[in-house]
């Protein structure tokens, strides 16, 4: 009876969590990449059951399954064996083994070019400035997820987002200018991605 | 059952960037429509979903070996409330309605569930010594034959006696070879991890992490262990594209950090894609 009992949470557990399995999914693969989504997905659910019995409403239930997911996503970029890497270098798109690296189109096409630009200015920018904006329109979070995942007001992540944005149009900008200058491949203002990091660990 | 939530890509979260300034409105556009295309090439959930059933059946059968074994009054309590015909474990008696409970929390037990949980360890002890005196009297001091048969994926008695550690942990890899295989071709590559356990343990959680490429990053994971198992297996899946610089697949390891620290060999699949 008891072990019935047992398994019968254990397939509820699943079956409660199904229709948000994309969304969890799509956040790791965000956050550390396609090659291990499905890896940092399976460990933010299993933190999720193990920790299931802190969750009294299914209302909360979306929010919590991405919090735990970011948590454990962040945790991975930080992990023992030098993973700062990680998030310092830049863009890697010829392994695909970096977040948002894996392009869709046609090499040598316009939108091949735009999308390149695009994450490439995206690694230009500071950890929080990434952060947000890879969460919001790569993980496909709203500002109110993002900030109960971050445990920031989700005014300040409007903020954040904002700015981010701002900032992203200057690079975007500067790399325009440098594009058309000749100098292809130069990172615009000698700027180097995600060297805030600690600005992330003090929240 | 919960409703489907939309596909968070489908959501404009609209009033999240109200009043936004022309110039950022297009960039506003063109990462979203970025970030769905991006995500349009996500890998489906089948997978996750099976790989996280046969985790939580995994995880279901170690807990269950471990509750029916301790005495625990939250285990006795929450015994008591599934057999009482409550279809769901319930957290709290007043809750209200469009709220669930999802699970037994730990409760402060009753006199009745400690006097339970004391007499069961009564028996047990018992049951114990008179084992003991039985094997001492009639069989000598042979009882840690057992130890010598190195038999694997097996329980080897639940005796609690052998501290519980990680001997070895060995790791290998399917499809152990990519010589012959397209350079740009899509591969999914499975690891099995199988810690060796000694017999007669009391069983425990193990922690380790595993490194996919040589050690520059790594996984954190666990696995459960019933009493007396002496094999415990996870498996974990590697997908991506074969590049033409031969950097993928790199050099697997696991390393178990508690209960004991153990090293696995290096593990990467031969030759290289052409």
């Amino acid at each position: 009876m008891t072990e019935m009992a047992e398994q019968a949470d254990g397939e509820r557990y699943a079956a409660v969590i199904h229709p948000h399995l994309p969304a969890v999914l799509r956040v790791a693969a965000a956050l550390v990449g396609t090659a291990d989504a499905e890896d940092a997905a399976q460990e933010a659910l299993l933190r999720g059951w193990q920790a299931w019995h802190t969750l009294h409403s299914e209302v909360a239930l979306h929010s919590w399954l991405l919090r735990i997911t970011v948590n454990v996503c962040l945790d991975w970029q930080r992990g023992r064996f030098g993973t700062q890497r990680r998030l310092v270098e830049p863009l890697d798109t010829t392994t695909g083994k970096h977040p948002l690296a894996s392009i869709d189109a046609d090499p040598g096409d316009s939108l091949h070019t735009a999308v390149m630009d695009l994450r490439q200015a995206l690694d230009s920018l500071d950890a929080n400035s990434r952060l947000v904006i890879v969460l919001r329109y790569y993980a496909g979070m709203d500002a109110s997820e993002i900030g109960e995942a971050l445990g920031i007001p989700s005014a300040t992540i409007r903020t954040r987002l904002r700015r981010a944005l701002g900032l992203l149009r200057m690079r975007l900008d500067g790399s325009q200018d440098v594009h058309n200058s000749g100098e292809t491949g130069k990172q615009p203002d000698g700027v180097e991605g995600m060297n805030h990091e600690g600005e992330i660990h003090a929240h | 059952m919960p409703t489907e939530r939309p596909d968070p890509a489908d959501l404009n979260h609209a009033g999240d960037l109200e009043g936004l300034p022309t110039e950022l409105r297009s960039l506003d556009r063109q990462l979203t429509q970025d970030g769905a295309r991006w995500s349009a090439r996500l890998p489906s959930t089948e997978r996750l979903a099976q790989r996280l059933a046969a985790q939580l059946k995994e995880q279901d059968g170690a807990a269950n070996s471990r509750s029916s074994q301790a005495p625990a009054s939250a285990s006795l309590a929450s015994k008591t409330s599934r057999a009482s015909g409550s279809p769901l474990p319930r957290a709290s008696t007043s809750d209200s309605p469009g709220e669930i409970f999802m699970r037994q929390q730990p409760r402060q037990p009753r006199l009745l569930n400690r006097f339970l949980a004391g007499a069961a360890l009564v028996a047990l002890v018992a049951l114990f010594a008179a084992f003991a005196i039985y094997v001492t009297v009639f069989h000598g001091f042979g009882v840690g034959a057992h130890t010598g048969n190195p038999t694997t994926g097996s329980n080897q008695g639940t005796s609690s006696s052998t501290p519980f550690k990680v001997k070895s942990v060995d790791l290998s890899v399917t499809p152990s070879s990519i010589a012959g295989d397209a350079c740009g071709s899509s591969v999914t590559f499975t690891y099995t991890v199988t810690f060796h356990i000694p017999s007669g343990t009391a069983g425990g959680t193990i922690h380790f992490q595993y490194t996919l490429n040589n050690g520059r990053s790594s996984t954190p994971a666990s696995v459960t262990v019933s009493p007396g198992q002496t094999t415990k297996q996870y498996t974990f899946t590697s997908s991506g594209t074969l590049p033409f610089d031969h950097t993928y697949p790199s050099v697997a390891e696991v390393m178990v950090t508690s209960p004991s620290s153990v090293t696995s060999s290096q593990v990467k699949p031969t030759g290289t894609c052409h």
